[in-house]
């Protein structure tokens, strides 16, 4: 797990450098999904409200939306997973990214999670599944 | 007669197994006093009665008359091995291909389907088949209106088949879509002044046409419509009969978006109206926003080239209130029907079927001008056309009495302007003998 | 590497087509269109009629169907398709006539499509029918834009939300999104049932309607019901029964009885109409006397003596279909009541319900029943302790089955199960099948324990093993002419 960076409930990351806020989904999520084939994206200059669906993900047998952790409006996205959807598996912190935003309401990045945080919250998570 | 195989000895052993007295206790979660309802049906048949009883009925039809009449539902002839592949059990007594490795015969039929409607079409992606004609229609509304979802407007233009338009109007009720309809000029095509006058142009997300359309002309303004759509960023959606486009400017020179239509013509009775085949196909960039089943080529563990189900998480079983369509059983043996149809005819064979189709409604044509009718509209038409005289309701009416369906009234079909007006089909099957029957009925009945 | 049948488009070899459907020099005609309008190149395979049989003879022997084995797959109530219905569906009377021929020209057809719509209200316990909805799903859009309708026409308007069991088939909340409604859940309880308390928790008076099977997707049917109904009626919601699980009751228990306003059935399920490989099917709704206005049309109806095609509802929904529905399905399912008459309804689901139970009985000391009550005409094993203990799947257990020459249980549904197989046999199974079957399972359920490698790899006795569906998801490959640009 990537220490320097924030999550949300919801099992996306943060990572936060100037005014621009790279997103993802984490290696927990990613697990959870099983074989990635498609992500379907916002497009560049949509805005959004934090918890607002930015798109969808999609491996062979089920389908999840992905949300987004903070405010803002899309300023990149990763082209390349549109052949590769299978980066999001194999390097979900790294090659995996998905889109950046341009950082609406900083405020907003005090209600993410740190790593500890983040990894206390998933094993709560499995407490109440067994 | 039914078909449970249990012996007495059977059910007794079975009961047994259970620890129960008899089968009813089984049922003890149901309310007591609506257990076992009195049901009012007729007393049961032997296959041998059951067969007498449906002849009766099949026989109190007259499927027998001259028909001139297309409107959606057409007289092609079936070759016989369509009948002798959809019947074979391995086929029409097999579920929906969810086990691969068990449906490769069904999953590669359908994937040649697809291809072979691509084929067709000139479009980039197919799916599996839709209910028919009109509500893949319908659904191709809901796709393209989902692309432009700022817009909610679709142009309808008036020369479309009416029931679709009526099953268009169920399928989008509850949902922000508008349907307004495009007039018609005085060729029975789509007035295109209408279209670069329509005020609230940004608002709209598609447009329709059908080619041909109901009153079986072929479009000639494509240049000024794929201007229009262009121009204003709107979805092109055509409906065709796939039979013309072995002959006919299809896509990729038409730029529409999804083209659908009903495969009916390709191998399927009329049968009283279904079951008939739809079909949806369109750019490769819409693939994951078409409805209902789509088959893939793949591998498997050993590297075989094999056919599987796949982008099914578009599909309501996985995406549930977020699915697009709730399509699930689709027409699969009718897909399957359509592609040994194709299969048989091949190259040549759909070639002169159109020709063909082209070549009778002429012939027929001819005689209806040379007893006295007149062409309501003047362009090029396909198989169908529109003829007026001003007592054509009279005459069809004394036709049928003959055994001769001239067509249809389109006064009764929701062109209540139209009066006196038919729209008349040939197809291969109209024989030259059937053209002399009418002729000399004709001469009969004007007199 | 097996050897599987090359594509169609393989096997095409120009000039090489022998099917004429002209033999006369038919290409003359092409000189009397424009120009303008005529396409350029037309690409389509040419391949033999004889070549043709062959290729799809091959193809169909791919093929697992029902007339070959046991395919017990649960909610889909696989029966045997009787052969009369082929028969009397392929009668020149029926299948040669044309949609529009005037009424007093299809009185054979009409008065079928009447006396089918009239068996089904006595099956039902329903007031009308319309015949028109041509799937399962088809007939849920015309039930739930039926609703819609009612409600818009009472100026209801702000009943929006369709209430369904968190055990429901996907169709259901897709449909409710097509009739534009928003989807609320409702909880099972420990009995498989409706949670009365959680239900009474989200019902409210922007209900509009409440969509449930009965049997549920698991097979249990729902002892609550007529209170559920009376909950509903109190906010003048609308009951939907979805009859896929028709099979279970059929002569047994009404649904109008029950408390429902409106029902879809699936012929193709519960009426002995044959699947097709995923259809045509036909899916006739039926409806309580105060929403009978609402039905697409036509509908038909007798005057005079004659059958006609009604169009006079006045709060009609309208069209579904071009026509009248999968007219040649809905001449399968009337021969099929026809011949069964009440009794050999009854009969049907009585045996169908038996042979389920008897199948539960013997695997449940094997696999373990997540609802321990007695089932209806199919039940759900979990294969989540065998998976813990084994690592093998819901899948193996699926692809094992495979092997040994049976169709797989449904896989991974109801969603509330997990490792969920759905298990349904059908009457028209005999004891000595439902047998072998069982005695299938207790080997695959050994094989997890004794060689689970084995069951890894299966199946290896089919055409082909295992795809990779990921495969085909990453880069969809699905039009012949696409791929080999």
């Amino acid at each position: 797990m990537a220490d320097t960076l924030l999550y949300a409930k919801t099992h996306e990351w943060v990572k936060v450098k100037g005014n621009i806020a790279t997103i993802g989904i984490s290696d927990y999520a990613q697990g959870e999904l099983g074989d990635i084939v498609f992500v379907e994206m916002p497009e560049v200059d949509d805005e959004f409200e934090s918890q607002n669906s930015l798109g969808s993900i999609e491996s062979v047998k089920t389908v999840t939306e992905f949300y987004a952790p903070i405010s803002g409006t899309v300023v990149e996205i990763n082209e390349a997973l549109e052949d590769t959807p299978e980066n999001i598996n194999e390097d979900p912190f790294g090659e995996g990214w998905i889109l950046k935003l341009k950082i609406s309401d900083e405020t907003e990045l005090e209600e993410l999670m740190g790593s500890s945080d983040y990894k206390f919250y998933l094993k709560e998570l499995h407490e109440e599944e067994d | 007669m039914g078909f449970y195989p249990h012996s007495a000895d059977d059910v007794r052993k079975m009961v047994e197994k259970l620890r129960i007295n008899n089968v009813d206790e089984l049922f003890s979660s149901i309310n007591k006093k609506k257990l076992n309802p009195e049901i009012n049906l007729p007393e049961p048949l032997t296959e041998n009665e059951a067969f007498e009883e449906l002849k009766k009925l099949a026989n109190m039809n007259f499927s027998d008359m001259i028909c001139f009449t297309g409107a959606g539902s057409y007289d092609h002839y079936v070759p016989a091995i369509v009948d002798e592949i959809s019947g074979r059990s391995e086929f029409y007594t097999a579920y929906t291909p969810y086990q691969a490795e068990v449906s490769q015969g069904t999953l590669q039929t359908i994937y040649e389907f697809q291809s072979m409607i691509c084929a067709l079409t000139g479009m980039e992606v197919s799916n599996a088949s839709m209910y028919d004609g009109a509500s893949a229609l319908a659904e191709s509304i809901i796709v393209a209106m989902n692309q432009k979802k700022k817009s909610n407007i679709v142009l309808i233009p008036e020369n479309i088949n009416p029931d679709y338009v009526k099953v268009i109007y169920t399928y989008i009720a509850g949902l922000d879509i508008n349907v307004v309809r495009v007039p018609i000029n005085k060729n029975g095509l789509l007035d295109i002044n209408f279209l670069k006058n329509y005020q609230n142009i940004g608002q709209v997300g598609a447009l329709v046409v059908q080619n041909p359309n109901f009153f079986g002309l072929m479009e000639t303004q494509i240049d000024e419509i794929i201007k229009f759509k262009q121009e204003n960023s709107i979805m092109l959606i055509g409906v065709v009969n796939p039979i013309t486009l072995p002959v006919f400017k299809t896509a990729p020179d038409i730029d529409y978006d999804i083209l659908t239509g009903e495969a009916q013509p390709l191998g399927m009775y009329r049968s009283f109206g279904g079951p008939y085949i739809g079909f949806i196909a369109t750019k490769e960039k819409y693939l994951r926003k078409l409805p209902g089943r789509i088959v893939g080529m793949t591998d498997d563990t050993e590297g075989n080239r094999c056919f599987v189900l796949t982008l099914q998480a578009r599909e309501q079983h996985i995406r549930r209130d977020k699915a697009t369509s709730n399509i699930c059983s689709n027409q699969a043996l009718c897909a399957t029907r359509a592609a040994v149809f194709m299969s048989v005819l091949g190259k040549q064979g759909m070639k002169e079927l159109a020709f063909v189709n082209i070549q009778k409604a002429r012939e027929l044509m001819e005689i209806l001008l040379k007893k006295g009718f007149e062409l309501k509209y003047n362009g090029t038409f396909f198989n169908e056309f529109v003829v007026y005289c001003k007592n054509a309701a009279d005459i069809h009416e004394k036709l049928l009495k003959k055994g001769i369906m001239l067509g249809i009234k389109l006064e009764d079909s929701s062109f209540l302007n139209m009066k006196d007006c038919l729209l008349i089909c040939a197809t291969e099957k109209s024989s030259l003998k059937n053209f002399e029957k009418l002729e000399k009925a004709l001469d009969e009945v004007t007199i | 590497m097996k050897k599987l049948e090359k594509l169609i488009f393989e096997k095409s070899v120009q000039g090489s087509g022998t099917y004429r459907v002209s033999t006369s020099n038919s290409g003359a005609i092409i000189n009397e269109i424009p120009d303008n309008l005529k396409r350029q190149d037309f690409d389509f395979p040419e391949v033999p009629e004889n070549e043709v049989m062959r290729h799809f003879l091959k193809l169909s022997r791919l093929n697992f169907c029902v007339d070959e084995g046991f395919y017990p797959l649960g909610s889909c109530t696989m029966k045997y398709n009787p052969k009369i219905n082929e028969r009397v569906a392929s009668l020149e009377g029926f299948n040669e006539l044309h949609p529009l021929v005037p009424m007093d020209k299809c009185q054979g057809s009409l008065r079928l499509m009447y006396e089918l719509s009239d068996y089904l209200k006595e099956i039902l316990g329903m007031d009308s029918v319309s015949l028109q909805p041509v799937a399962g799903a088809s007939g849920e859009m015309t039930g739930l834009k039926i609703i819609r309708e009612y409600h818009k026409v009472k100026g209801n308007l702000h009943k929006k939300i369709i209430i369904m069991p968190d055990s429901a088939h996907g169709t259901n909340p897709a449909s409710a999104m097509m009739a534009g409604f928003e989807v609320r859940e409702v909880k099972s309880n420990d009995r498989g049932g409706v949670d009365i308390e959680n239900l009474k928790s989200v019902i409210d008076d922007n209900v509009a309607g409440f969509m449930v099977t009965n049997p549920n997707t698991l097979g249990l049917y729902d002892e609550n019901i007529e209170e559920i109904a009376a909950l509903f009626h109190e906010k003048d919601a609308l009951l939907y029964y979805d009859g896929a699980n028709f099979n279970a009751i059929m002569g047994k228990v009404k649904p109008g009885d029950m408390g429902f306003d409106i029902v879809h059935l699936n012929l193709h399920k519960t009426f002995a109409t044959p699947h097709g490989g995923g259809g045509p099917g036909a899916g006739p709704v039926g409806v309580k006397s105060k929403l009978s206005n609402f039905l697409p049309v036509p509908v038909i109806s007798k005057k005079d003596n004659k059958y006609i095609l009604d169009y006079s509802l006045q709060n009609s929904i309208g069209k579904v279909h071009a026509f009248y529905g999968n007219f040649a399905v809905l001449i399968k399912a009337y021969t099929y009541i026809r011949m069964l008459g009440k009794d050999g309804l009854r009969k049907s689901s009585e045996y169908a319900v038996l042979n389920a139970n008897y199948i539960m009985e013997r695997l449940k000391d094997k696999y373990s029943v997540p609802y321990k009550r007695t089932c209806m005409h199919e039940f759900v094993i979990s294969a989540k302790k065998i998976k813990k203990e084994t690592g093998i799947s819901a899948m193996d257990i699926a692809k094992a089955l495979l092997d040994k020459g049976y169709h797989a249980p449904t896989m991974y549904f109801p969603l509330i199960v997990e490792e969920a197989l759905m298990i349904e046999p059908t009457e028209t199974e005999t004891l000595t099948t439902l047998d072998e079957f069982c005695q299938a399972m207790i080997e695959i359920y050994n094989m997890c324990y004794n060689n689970a490698e084995e069951m890894h790899s299966m199946p290896k006795n089919t055409p082909i093993t295992r795809v990779d569906d990921v495969k085909a998801a990453r880069n969809p490959k699905i039009n012949y002419y696409k791929a080999k640009l």
